[in-house]
Order: structure tokens, then sequence, then C-alpha cells
């Protein structure tokens, strides 16, 4: 280690700053080397004589009046803005209606997204209502076409038994007419 | 550990002015001391000192450093810089040559007329006052910053805005020149022959 980085550490040590790895390492260089031991006598011998000669360090009276003064003054100082409601901070007495405005703010805007939709519906109701499916939807012709659809069914069905019920030219007509029914529903289907 | 300073704080917000008056007590020797050995009279140094507690009083609310004793010498030191700087131009009436002192070492007493230096005597310790005084100004507050203030260097670093190498560096250069000036005494003091 060289003799100038362990100066260093040598005042470090004497300031309370060198780590216990440091000082271990520091005493280690010390006991070899005397150059460095003579550094840290003399460092230790000029910090007593600097105290030793110390200056007269009496401040006049007059001097420690004013602080005492001023202490005093600014402590009832700060006891009066203790005191004053008026001398709140700005912060303090805005920030509250801040707060609230931003709330009220936040909710009307959530409101309006929410309810948006439901303001539109007129419009979404009126393109339902628009196109001709729900008037050209004829639901009374469609029963119509189901019953004579069933009446048909029924006189096919007795069609069907004439050869079991049949006897005669009658019978004869009868199944031609009804086969020329099938035929005609057969058509409409 | 709790420290006394903590709770004379503590007292003085409650609206104790006697605790201010034990806090300007406590610190009065090492803030009072440094002030002194760095600037011209006894009169700047009380002004300065005064000043220095003026600040703490008024923004005491924002104090926040770790140490308190740090906190003065860091008042102390911009307001010693603010009045050589205001200063400067006034006691600036036959210039320094050239490269011979800067602005700041042009205001450093003369080891004949400090009222540090004017107790009567030769010993050791007028004779390092002298050395040290003569010492480049931001040397020699380091010099003090750790000899009256007992600041460690990482404190002295943040004060004067610089790295603690170099604060490390000032100090060993302060010492160095302390050697050369003091030569016999030095030797003494090393453990050597005087």
């Amino acid at each position: 280690m060289k003799c100038e980085s362990v100066q260093k550490q040598i005042l470090l040590a004497q300031s309370g700053e060198l780590s216990w790895l440091g000082r271990r390492g520091l005493l280690a260089h010390l006991r070899d080397c005397a150059s460095c031991r003579q550094y840290a006598a003399a460092l230790n011998g000029i910090t007593v004589q600097v105290h030793r000669s110390e200056p007269d360090v009496a401040v006049s009276s007059v001097v420690l009046d004013r602080i005492r003064s001023a202490a005093r003054k600014e402590n009832s100082r700060s006891e009066l803005i203790h005191i004053r409601p008026s001398r709140e901070p700005f912060s303090a007495i805005f920030q509250p209606a801040i707060i609230y405005s931003a709330a009220a703010i936040m909710l009307l805007v959530g409101s309006w997204l929410t309810f948006r939709p439901v303001l539109n519906q007129p419009q979404v109701v009126e393109q339902k209502a628009t196109p001709a499916i729900g008037e050209d939807w004829d639901t009374a012709s469609i029963d119509t076409q189901i019953e004579t659809l069933d009446d048909w069914l029924d006189v096919a069905s007795t069609v069907d038994d004439i050869p079991t019920v049949s006897n005669g030219t009658d019978n004869e007509d009868v199944n031609m007419i009804a086969r020329e029914l099938l035929e005609l529903e057969g058509q409409q289907i | 550990m709790e420290t006394p300073e903590k709770a004379w704080l503590v007292e003085y917000r409650r609206g104790s002015v006697d605790a201010m008056g034990k806090l300007v007590e406590h610190f009065r020797r090492p803030l009072f001391g440094f002030i002194l050995r760095m600037t011209e009279s006894r009169e700047d140094a009380e002004e300065i000192f005064q000043e220095v507690w003026f600040r703490v009083i008024r923004s005491l609310d924002s104090y926040r450093e770790k140490r308190f004793i740090s906190w003065l010498f860091r008042i102390a030191h911009n307001l010693i810089i603010d009045r050589a700087r205001k200063a400067r131009p006034m006691s600036d009436p036959h210039p320094a040559e050239p490269g011979q002192q800067d602005e700041i070492e042009a205001r450093i007493p003369s080891p004949d007329i400090s009222p540090a230096l004017q107790v009567e005597g030769r010993d050791l310790g007028q004779r390092i006052s002298t050395a040290v005084s003569r010492l480049p100004q931001e040397q020699k507050e380091v010099f003090h910053m750790r000899m009256e203030g007992g600041l460690p260097f990482k404190e002295i670093a943040k004060i004067q805005g610089i790295s603690i190498n170099t604060a490390l560096a000032r100090m060993q250069y302060a010492l160095t020149k302390l050697r050369d000036e003091l030569k016999a005494d030095y030797q003494a003091m090393a453990g050597g022959q005087p």
C-alpha cells in the first residue's frame, strides 16, 4: 500500500470514518512504516496544539442578546400563525373543494358514458321499425294458408282411404278429385 | 443516542427561548472559533456568528441535516464566502500581481493583524495558527472544519461541494505545508528530535 493513500486513511481514522477492515489494514501498515507512524503522530500533535491555542471565543453579550431576541420574536410569530385560522395555507382550505369538484366531474362523465346508449336508443328502434319486414309479414294470411293446408291434408287422408272404402263409379270420381287436389297441394307447397 | 441539541430544538419549537440560548452556548466554541479563524476581524466574526443564528431561527422548519453542527458550518461557510466576495472591491486598492493570489486568497488576513493571532506568545500553537492562516482559503477551511468543528470529511466535502477525496487531499496538502513551515516543531510532534 502506498504511503500517500495510507495518510488519507490516517485522516479518515482520526475522524472516525475508516471501516473496521480499513483500520486493520492501516495498523498492519503502521507497524512496518516509520514514515506513516510519524505522520500519524504529527497529526495528533497538531490537533492537540490547535485546541490549546484556541482564540478567545467569547461572543459579546450584545450579539447573544440579539440572537435571543430574534428567537423570541420568531417563536411568538409562530404561535400567532398557529392561532389564526386565516393563516392556514391555501392548500389546506381549497384541497377538499378541489377533491369534491374532481369527484363530481368524474361522476358526471361516468354517468354520461354509461347512459349514452340509452339516449341513442330511439334511433335503433327506428331502424328496426323502418324496414318493410314487419309490415309485409301478414300473419293472418299465414294462418289461412296453414288452415287450407290442413284441410287439404284431411282430404288427402280421406283420399288415401278411398280404395278401402270405395265401391262403384262414384268412388272413382271421388278418387280422381282427390288426386287432383293432391296435385294442387303439391303445387301450393 | 439522543443528542442534547435535538432535545433543545424540540424545546425551542415548543416555545422555550432558553433552549435556543443553550444551543447557542453549546455550539459557540467550535462555530465561533471557526468563524474567527476564517475572517479578518472579531467584528466580522461576530456579525457572521449572529447571522448564522438568525438564519437558523428563521429556517428551523426546513432543517433536515443529519447533524446540527454541519448545518451551522454550512451556513457559516456560505456567509464567509459571500462576505469575501462583497468586500473584495473595497479592499482591493492594491491588487495582487497576476498569478500571485486568487480572489479568496486575497482575503486571507495577515497573521500580524489577525485577532486570532494577536495573543502574546510564541508557543507551538501560535506558530501552527500562523502557518495555517497562510494556507489557501479552501485548505484552511477544511483544516479548521476538521480541527475546530470536528466535522467528518464526508460532511466537509458536502459543505464545500467537492468529493471526499478532494477534501482529504486539501487536508493532506495543508499538513504538508505545515510540515514544511514547522520543520523542527513537526519533527518533535512526529516523535523525532526537536
